[in-house]
């Protein structure tokens, strides 16, 4: 149990690190490119549109970003058991069968997030052989990687919860 | 045996099923029966990838969680004290007004009430307005501002939708003042009734509380002059707001650590965005089968032939979305439900920008509903107060935002003037 709660917390610590790079160099180069389109087209400085396609990639890049920040967000989420959920039932079971909810419904979680692991890793390989490229030339599933991954971080999330809850449903409930 | 796991699904949703799982469930199910292949789904979610509209999410949501910290709501406060406070019930306007503003800027996440409930709660105790007129004002206070730029709802609506944001946002003015403005007057009027304390209109106070809200203030108007005169879209709006408000908070008001606090912000407010962009992305799937399926189409045909007239559809359509908004929260009913509802209001000949705000409308009042608004449980637990008693507080102001619903629905001159206007 040590062990997988060690492991959670060094998975959390490395997505929020990789959500504020993220975030930071969305910022900086949507920043850059209004700057520079501004200078272009009211300041007329040639230089600015010259530098504008040196970084042409930057912004299929920032678009990119936010497919990976939802999903390193969604799984910092599933963490702290946040997703949005119509809740009626915490305020009507009594709270003693809450954890138990709570592992079936992360049980569920795993086994949807496991399709689409399957599903996904289907899509990547058609990517690989029929996908064209994006930007600087890259091949575009190496961008895409981030669907399997990302619903195996939900996948890893979800168990840990389902273990989690179910200890909990156990000690709550004791014969 | 599809039946069946249709279903337990439904089942499982409604017990809580965190609402990505469940759509993405829908989505699996339905591409099942019909025999496509599942890649369809991971095709539609790479689209998150592929709108630019999408980045402004995250750039405002991080604005907005930067705006929630520190100094602001204090500041913003102190400046509508001093501009309404005058006014017989004058600060329960300023309760309405200051958590309007913060709505919009900080999207509508129940985050007002949890920021502002601290400080305008007490004081309007303090002045002697009742418990249950404090409560139900600051409960409903929680989502009134999301007609305004650059509110995160509207964004959303408008990529699901296909429609400009520009002109939803031009659109959600009129509106939303109404909104506003129906609950201010009945705090007009029972601040005259009670006879409550009305302190003096001070110029030096008002120039004090300019000069300290100078920055945050203009925030919304920059951003809708910006969008308007050309000179940069919504999303490039959202990148100038972000860098502003990081400047701002740690350069000019030093509220926040560049190394210490800033990450914190910066992750908590990304977790937001995930929770959202994960169900627009199953969204995106789910809304693509179904259009496959025929099933708007279907609807279409089964509610044509309930009813022929634009009204009656309006009346349906505001119980309904009454419902879902007491359900869900409102950016999951917005991804869910519009692609369903759009083709029924074009049949009927409905404006999507007006549908937009009736929508929100809905919404936001749908949020104060019994039994299970949100507003009210957030509510509850920041004035540790029971969810009952929140019931009996929001009732009037309730019944006066159906008013107000009742009439952007049936009035889409108020909607539709200004964007008409500057075409």
């Amino acid at each position: 149990m040590i062990v997988l709660q060690r492991f959670d917390r060094i998975l959390a610590r490395i997505e929020g690190w990789l959500i504020i790079a993220m975030l930071w160099l969305m910022v900086i180069f949507t920043f850059f490119q209004v700057v520079l389109r501004g200078l272009y087209t009211h300041g007329h400085l040639p230089w600015a549109n010259t530098l504008m396609g040196q970084i042409d990639w930057s912004e299929p890049l920032v678009r990119l970003l936010v497919l990976w920040i939802t999903f390193l967000g969604a799984s910092l989420l599933t963490r702290d058991g946040k997703h949005i959920q119509i809740d009626l039932l915490s305020s009507i079971l009594p709270p003693r069968w809450l954890p138990l909810r709570d592992c079936i419904l992360s049980v569920v979680c795993a086994a949807i997030c496991a399709i689409m692991i399957k599903v996904c890793v289907d899509y990547l390989s058609m990517e690989m052989e029929f996908g064209g490229t994006m930007f600087l030339a890259l091949p575009s599933w190496t961008g895409q990687i981030i669907l399997p991954a990302g619903f195996a971080l939900l996948l890893t999330r979800f168990v840990l919860r389902a273990i989690d809850h179910g200890i909990q449903t156990v000690r709550s409930n004791p014969r | 045996m599809i039946f069946i796991l249709v279903l337990l699904l439904i089942l499982l949703v409604i017990s809580g099923l965190p609402l990505f799982a469940g759509i993405l469930g829908a989505a699996l199910l339905g591409l099942y029966t019909s025999g496509v292949e599942f890649t369809a789904i991971p095709i539609e979610i790479v689209r998150l990838a592929n709108a630019p509209i999408l980045l402004a999410i995250p750039l405002f949501s991080f604005a907005g969680y930067l705006l929630s910290q520190g100094g602001t709501s204090a500041r913003l406060v102190r400046f509508s004290q001093s501009l309404l406070g005058w006014l017989p019930g004058g600060l329960g306007v300023v309760a309405l007004v200051t958590c309007s503003f913060f709505t919009a800027l900080t999207g509508a996440t129940g985050i007002t009430i949890i920021a502002l409930g601290g400080l305008l709660y007490p004081a309007l105790i303090s002045q002697h307005y009742r418990e249950n007129f404090a409560l139900g004002l600051m409960t409903t206070s929680g989502s009134l501002g999301l007609h305004f730029p650059p509110s995160l709802p509207i964004i959303l609506y408008g990529f699901v939708s296909g429609t400009s944001i520009e002109k939803l946002f031009m659109a959600g003015l009129i509106p939303g003042i109404l909104i506003i403005g129906i609950p201010s007057l009945y705090s007009i009027y029972m601040g005259k009734k009670w006879r409550l304390d009305r302190p003096r209109f001070s110029a030096g106070e008002f120039l004090g509380a300019l000069k300290g809200a100078a920055w945050e203030l203009p925030i919304p108007f920059l951003i809708l002059a910006g969008i308007y005169s050309g000179l940069c879209t919504a999303t490039e709006a959202a990148a100038l707001t972000v860098v502003y408000v990081i400047l701002l908070k740690i350069m000019i008001f030093k509220e926040i650590k560049l190394l210490q606090e800033l990450p914190e912000i910066m992750k908590e407010s990304m977790k937001m965005v995930g929770g959202i962009m994960i169900i627009l992305g199953s969204a995106l799937a789910f809304t693509n089968y179904l259009v496959d399926a025929f099933i708007p189409m279907k609807i279409l045909a089964f509610m044509e032939g309930l009813m022929d007239s634009k009204i009656g559809f309006l009346i349906l359509l505001n119980i309904f979305l009454l419902l879902v908004g007491c359900m869900m929260d409102i950016f999951s009913a917005i991804l869910v439900v519009v692609p369903l509802i759009l083709p029924l209001a074009d049949r009927f000949g409905i404006d999507p920008v007006h549908m937009g705000i009736i929508f929100l409308t809905n919404l936001a009042i749908g949020y104060n509903t019994p039994p299970v608004g949100l507003n009210l449980f957030i509510a509850s637990s920041r004035f540790d107060r029971p969810v009952v008693q929140l019931y009996r507080a929001t009732l009037p102001f309730l019944l006066l935002l159906l008013i107000a619903l009742v009439l952007i629905t049936y009035l889409p001159g108020l909607s539709l003037f200004l964007p008409n206007y500057f075409k």
